[in-house]
C-alpha cells in the first residue's frame, strides 16, 4: 500500500481557514454552560425558589392570600392538631402500603408468568400495560361507574343469580379507601410488570443454567436465584411507586372526591382543600412541605445513588 | 395442555379480564341509552347501540352551565400539549448533549437539580406558581399552562436525552473537534441525526403525561379555558339534572382516545419511556 | 511532517497528578509508540498533544510552535481512536470528508481526495454505507481513512487495534507500518501491547504512573532496559529476575545465584558493570526466556550451564517454554521444540551470559557498563 499525495493541497487550504471561523470554538466551554442556563434558571426559580416561598408561607398565618406575618411553627402545630390531617395520613399509610405492595406482588407474578415462554405474549403484555396510557381521571371515572352500588357490578351479580352479592365500598366511609387501592392497582400494575419483565430478561442466562445444573427448578429457581437478582428493579419500582403515592391526587378526586365525608382524603387533597377552599394557606403550605420532605426522603438517596453509580462506571477507563 | 401450563395461562387470563373489564364496561355503557342503563346489566352488550352519547359528549354535554360538549376543551388540550412537548423535548436534547458531551465540574449536581424538579410534589410549588401566573397575566390561559408544564417537564426530557447520549463514546466529540467542527456543528451534524428514537420516546412520554394532567389544569385554569381532564371531571361531577352515565363514559373515552391511540401505535416507545422515567436507562 | 517537543509536561485532574514532567522529543518522520500499563498516562499524553485535554504545566511544541491554547483542529493533526468514533449518521464517504468540509475545501476536491484514499485502503466499495453496517476491521480502515484524507503533519493513534480480533490485529499492524514507511509522516501511537510497540516503533517511550521510564529505540528498550519495570513490561514471557550476590575478586566481577538444593550458579559480569557497588551487594540478574535454553555440548562455549527439574512444560509450536525454579524464583526458559521433556524430568539448561542484564536490587535500576554511562 502506497499513498501518493494528492495534487490538491489539502493542508494549505485548510490551515488558512483555521483561525477565522473559530470564534465559537474558542469560547466553546463557556457557550456550553450558557446553553444550560435557561433550564437551570427556570428550575432555580420555579422549583427551588417556589419551594422556598412555600416554606416561608408555612411559617406565616396566611389565610386567603400570602401574608408575611411570621408565627413560627404555629401552622405545623395547627396541622398536627387537625383530625382531617390525621385521617389523610392514615389513608396515605393504608393506601400506600396496599397500593405499592399489591402492585409489586402482582406485577412480579404476572412478569414471571409471562416469562414462561408463553404463547401470545404480545397480546397479554399490552393488555396489562394499557391503563398506564390513561389518566387517573379516566381511571377514576371508569371505576366509579363500575363500582356504582345501584347500577354497577353489584346489579350484574344479582342478575347472574348471586342475589346476596353486596359491594358498596365506594359509598362506605370505612371501605372507600380500598376502592382507591383497587383502581390504583388496576392502573399501575402494568408498570411494575414491565419493569420486572425487563429485569427478568436481563438476568444472566448462564447463571440460570448454572442453577439448573445445580438442581434448582421451577419455584425454587425463582425464589432462590432469579428474584434475588432483581434487587435493583425492586428498588426502582418501590421508589417510583412510593413517591407517586405521596403525590396521589387525581385518582381520589375523580373516584371518590375525597368522600364519603373526608374518609378518602390524602395529604394532596388535604393541602388543596385547606389552601384553596378553606383559605388556610399557612396550614396548606405546611402540609405541602411535609409532603415534599417525604418525597425527598425517598427520592434524594435514590437519585444520589444512581448518579454516583454512573460516575464510577464512566470513569473506569 | 399440561397442568403446569394451565397454572400459567389461567391466572394470566383472569388477570387480563380484570384489566380489560372496566374499559369494556365503559365502552358498552357509552353506546347504551339511559333507559337501557337503568334497567339493564352493566356487563351486557348494548341492546340497541346508539352514538347519541358520543355526539352529546362532543358537542352538547354540559360543563357547569356551558353546554357545548368537550370539543373546545379537546382543542385547548391540543394547543397546550403540542408547544409544551416541542419546547421540553428541544431543551432536553440540548441539556443532555451538554451534560454528557461537554461535561464541566459540577455537571452531575446540575443534572441532579434539574431532575429533582420533576419529582417534587406540585403542591409545594402551586401557591407561588398561582401568584406568578397572576402577576404576569398568564393565569387562566393556555400559554400559562404551557409554561407550567415546561418548567416541571425539563427534568424528564433532560433525563431521557442525557441517558441516551451517555452511551455515545466520548471520542465522537473529540474526533469531530479534530475534524474542526464546533459545539453547534457537532450537535446538528453528528448528535441530532441519531437522536430519532429517544426523541420519539420523550415525545410520547411527555404527550401522555401532559395530556393526562389534571392538577395544573384544575389549579390554574377555569371555565372554558381548562384542559380536557378538568372538563371530564366537571362533567362527571355536574350535579344538576339527570346523571347521564352514557355521556360520562363517552366523554371519558374521547378524553382517553389520543393517549390510547398513541399507545396502540407506538407501544414499544411508550414502554421505553416509562422505564427510562425510572432513572435507570 | 513535523517534530514534537514535550517540555516538562505535567497534567493534573483535580488533586491527581497523572503526568509528571515528561520530556520527550519526536523527530520528523519518527514513529513514536507510547506504551505502559493502563492508567500510566499514555492516553492522556496523546490527548495533550492533540489538544483534547488542557496541559497543566510545561509546554508542547509542534514543528517548533507552542500549541498551548490552540484548538485541536488548528494543530494540523489527525487522530484514530480506539472506538473509531465514526459519526453514526453519516456515510463512510461523508465521515472521511467531514474534516475537509469543516475546513471549507471545495466539494470536488474533497471527493477526489476521499476516493483516492479509499482506493489505497481498499474501502472504495464501502463509501455509501453507514458505519453501523461495517465489520470491525472495516470500521478500523474507515477511521484510518478519515485521518489520511486530511494529510496532516502528525498522525495520532489511540490504541487503534485493541478492538480487533488477534488475526486482524496482526494484519492491520503490518499495514500501519507500511503506511508509515510510505508516508514518512510523524506518528505517535498509544498502546498497552508491548509487541505492537516493539514491531511498529522507531522509538518507544515507556510510561508508568505518569513518569517516563525510558525513551529509546526498540532495540535499546528490549536489550538495555533502564530499570526493572521496563525490563519486565517489555517482552513476553517477561524477563526473569533472579536475586543474586555481587562478588568482586582480583578485578573480576561475578553474580552468584544461590540455590537451595542444587549447586549455585556463577555468572561472570563485565568488569565495569556496577562499579559503584561493593562486594556482597544484592543484585538481580535479568534473563529473558530465550537466553536460557538447551544447547548441545559443542555450542556451550559462552554459556553457563546448570541442571534443574522441569515443573511445567508448555509447548508453543515453534518453541517450548519450560517453567522451573532458580534462586527461589519461578523462571521461564525457552527450549527447542524438538527437545523431549515432560514435567518432573531433570534437564540441563544453559544461560547465554552475554545477554544477561544486571539490576541493583535496591533501586531497581539497571547496572550499566562503563561505556554506556
Amino acid at each position: 500500500m502506497t499513498i501518493q499525495l494528492s495534487s490538491v493541497n489539502i493542508r494549505r487550504v485548510g490551515a488558512a481557514s483555521g483561525r477565522a471561523g473559530s470564534l465559537v470554538r474558542r469560547h466553546e466551554r463557556l457557550i456550553a454552560r450558557l446553553l444550560l442556563m435557561p433550564s437551570l434558571i427556570s428550575s432555580t426559580i420555579f422549583v427551588y425558589g417556589f419551594i422556598a416561598f412555600t416554606l416561608v408561607l408555612s411559617f406565616t398565618d396566611s389565610k386567603l392570600l400570602p401574608t408575611f406575618n411570621f408565627v413560627g411553627w404555629d401552622s405545623y402545630a395547627k396541622l398536627w392538631g387537625l383530625n382531617n390531617w390525621h385521617v389523610a395520613l392514615q389513608n396515605l399509610l393504608v393506601f400506600g402500603s396496599l397500593y405499592v405492595g399489591i402492585c409489586v406482588a402482582l406485577g412480579l407474578l404476572i412478569a414471571i408468568l409471562i416469562d414462561q415462554n408463553i404463547k401470545g405474549e404480545n397480546i397479554f403484555r399490552p393488555i396489562f400495560l394499557y391503563p398506564m396510557a390513561l389518566s387517573f381521571i379516566v381511571t377514576g371515572t371508569a371505576w366509579r361507574w363500575f363500582l356504582n352500588p345501584g347500577l354497577g357490578l353489584e346489579r350484574s351479580m344479582h342478575n347472574l343469580g348471586w342475589t346476596d352479592f353486596k359491594f358498596d365500598w365506594i359509598v362506605d366511609s370505612h371501605m372507600a379507601i380500598y376502592t382507591v387501592v383497587i383502581a390504583g392497582v388496576w392502573q399501575s400494575t402494568g408498570f411494575c410488570m414491565a419493569m420486572f419483565l425487563a429485569g427478568l430478561r436481563s438476568v444472566d442466562r448462564e447463571i440460570v443454567k448454572a442453577a439448573a445444573v445445580d438442581g434448582a427448578r421451577g419455584i425454587t429457581l425463582y425464589r432462590r436465584i432469579i428474584v434475588p437478582m432483581l434487587r435493583s428493579t425492586f428498588l426502582s419500582v418501590f421508589v417510583i411507586q412510593t413517591h407517586l403515592t405521596i403525590k396521589s391526587y387525581d385518582l381520589v378526586v375523580s373516584l371518590t372526591g375525597g368522600g364519603p365525608g373526608n374518609s378518602t382524603d390524602l395529604p394532596a387533597t388535604f393541602m388543596y382543600d385547606y389552601t384553596f377552599t378553606r383559605n388556610q394557606m399557612g396550614v396548606g403550605s405546611a402540609s405541602s412541605i411535609v409532603m415534599l420532605l417525604a418525597v425527598a426522603a425517598v427520592i434524594v438517596p435514590y437519585l444520589w445513588a444512581e448518579l454516583r453509580d454512573r460516575r464510577e462506571k464512566g470513569d473506569a477507563k | 395442555m399440561t397442568l403446569r401450563r394451565l397454572a400459567v395461562y389461567v391466572p394470566l387470563i383472569v388477570a387480563a379480564l380484570f384489566f380489560l373489564l372496566p374499559v369494556f364496561v365503559m365502552l358498552f355503557t357509552s353506546f347504551k341509552t339511559l333507559d337501557e342503563i337503568r334497567v339493564g346489566d352493566l356487563l351486557a352488550l348494548p341492546a340497541s347501540p346508539t352514538i347519541e352519547p358520543w355526539l352529546s359528549a362532543w358537542q352538547s354535554a354540559c360543563v357547569g352551565l356551558n353546554c357545548n360538549g368537550v370539543r373546545g376543551f379537546f382543542l385547548n388540550t391540543a394547543l397546550m400539549v403540542v408547544p409544551a412537548v416541542i419546547i421540553i423535548t428541544a431543551l432536553g436534547a440540548v441539556n443532555g448533549y451538554i451534560l454528557t458531551q461537554w461535561p464541566f465540574p459540577g455537571h452531575k449536581l446540575v443534572f441532579g437539580l434539574l431532575l429533582f424538579g420533576c419529582f417534587v410534589p406540585f403542591q409545594s410549588v402551586i401557591i407561588p406558581m398561582a401568584r406568578v401566573l397572576g402577576l404576569t397575566g398568564l393565569q387562566n390561559s393556555i400559554p400559562g399552562l404551557v409554561l407550567v408544564h415546561v418548567v416541571y417537564g425539563i427534568g424528564f426530557s433532560t433525563l431521557f436525552f442525557r441517558n441516551y447520549y451517555d452511551q455515545f463514546p466520548r471520542e465522537l466529540v473529540k474526533a469531530a473537534q479534530i475534524d474542526g467542527a464546533n459545539l453547534f456543528q457537532i450537535f446538528w451534524r453528528i448528535v441530532l441525526p441519531v437522536s430519532g428514537p429517544i426523541a420519539v420516546v420523550c415525545t410520547i412520554f411527555l404527550f401522555t403525561n401532559i395530556w393526562n394532567d389534571f392538577l395544573f389544569g384544575a389549579s390554574f385554569t377555569s371555565g372554558s379555558n381548562t384542559p380536557i381532564m378538568v372538563a371530564l371531571n366537571n362533567i362527571v361531577n355536574t350535579s344538576t339534572g339527570v346523571r347521564e352515565y352514557n355521556v360520562h363514559m363517552a366523554t371519558a373515552m374521547i378524553t382517553a382516545l389520543p393517549t390510547l391511540v398513541v399507545y396502540i401505535v407506538s407501544g414499544k416507545y411508550f414502554v421505553r419511556g416509562l422505564m427510562a422515567g425510572s432513572v435507570k436507562g | 511532517m513535523a517534530t514534537i517537543n514535550c517540555f516538562r509536561v505535567g497534567k493534573r485532574f483535580g488533586g491527581l497528578e497523572v503526568l509528571k514532567d515528561i520530556d520527550l522529543v519526536v523527530e520528523e518522520g519518527e514513529f513514536l509508540v507510547l506504551v505502559g500499563p493502563s492508567g500510566c498516562g499514555k492516553s492522556t499524553l496523546l490527548g495533550l498533544i492533540a489538544g483534547l485535554e488542557e496541559i497543566s504545566s510545561g509546554d508542547i511544541l509542534i514543528s517548533g510552535r507552542s500549541v498551548k491554547g490552540i484548538h485541536p483542529s488548528e494543530r494540523d493533526i489527525a487522530m484514530v481512536f480506539q472506538s473509531y468514533a465514526l459519526y453514526p449518521s453519516m456515510s463512510v464517504g461523508a465521515n472521511m470528508a467531514f474534516g475537509l468540509e469543516m475546513r471549507k475545501i471545495p466539494k470536488e476536491a474533497r471527493e477526489h481526495r476521499v476516493a483516492e484514499v479509499a482506493k489505497t485502503l481498499q474501502i472504495d466499495h464501502l463509501l455509501n454505507r453507514r458505519p453501523g453496517q461495517l465489520s470491525g476491521g472495516q470500521r478500523q480502515r474507515v477511521a484510518m481513512g478519515r485521518a489520511l484524507v486530511r494529510d496532516p503533519q502528525v498522525f495520532l493513534f489511540d490504541e487503534p487495534l485493541s478492538n480487533l480480533d488477534a488475526k486482524l490485529r496482526v494484519e492491520m499492524r503490518t499495514e500501519i507500518k507500511r503506511l508509515h514507511q510510505s508516508l514518512k509522516t510523524t506518528m505517535v501511537y498509544v498502546t498497552h501491547d508491548q509487541i505492537e510497540a516493539l514491531t511498529l516503533a522507531t522509538r518507544i517511550a515507556v510510561l508508568k504512573d505518569g513518569i517516563l521510564q525510558q525513551h529509546g529505540t526498540p532495540n535499546e528498550i528490549y536489550n538495555r532496559p533502564r530499570n526493572r519495570f521496563v525490563a519486565q513490561f517489555m517482552g513476553s514471557p517477561s524477563m526473569n529476575l533472579i536475586p543474586a550476590i555481587l562478588r568482586r575478586q582480583d578485578g573480576t566481577a561475578t553474580a552468584h545465584i544461590n540455590r537451595k538444593t542444587e549447586q549455585a550458579i556463577t555468572l561472570p559480569m563485565p568488569p565495569s558493570v556496577g562499579s559503584q557497588l561493593a562486594d556482597g551487594a544484592a543484585i538481580e540478574v535479568g534473563l529473558r526466556p530465550e537466553t536460557i535454553t538447551d544447547v548441545t555440548a559443542s555450542e556451550e562455549n559462552g554459556f553457563v550451564a546448570f541442571e534443574c527439574v522441569a515443573d511445567v512444560v508448555e509447548p508453543a509450536g515453534s518453541d517450548t517454554f519450560l517453567i522451573t525454579r532458580l534462586g527461589d524464583k519461578e523462571i521461564a526458559a525457552r527450549i527447542r521444540a524438538e527437545t523431549q521433556v515432560v514435567s518432573g524430568d531433570r534437564v540441563r539448561l544453559s544461560i547465554d551470559r552475554t545477554k544477561a542484564t544486571f539490576f541493583d536490587a535496591g533501586s531497581g535500576m539497571r547496572l550499566a557498563a562503563a561505556h554506556e554511562v
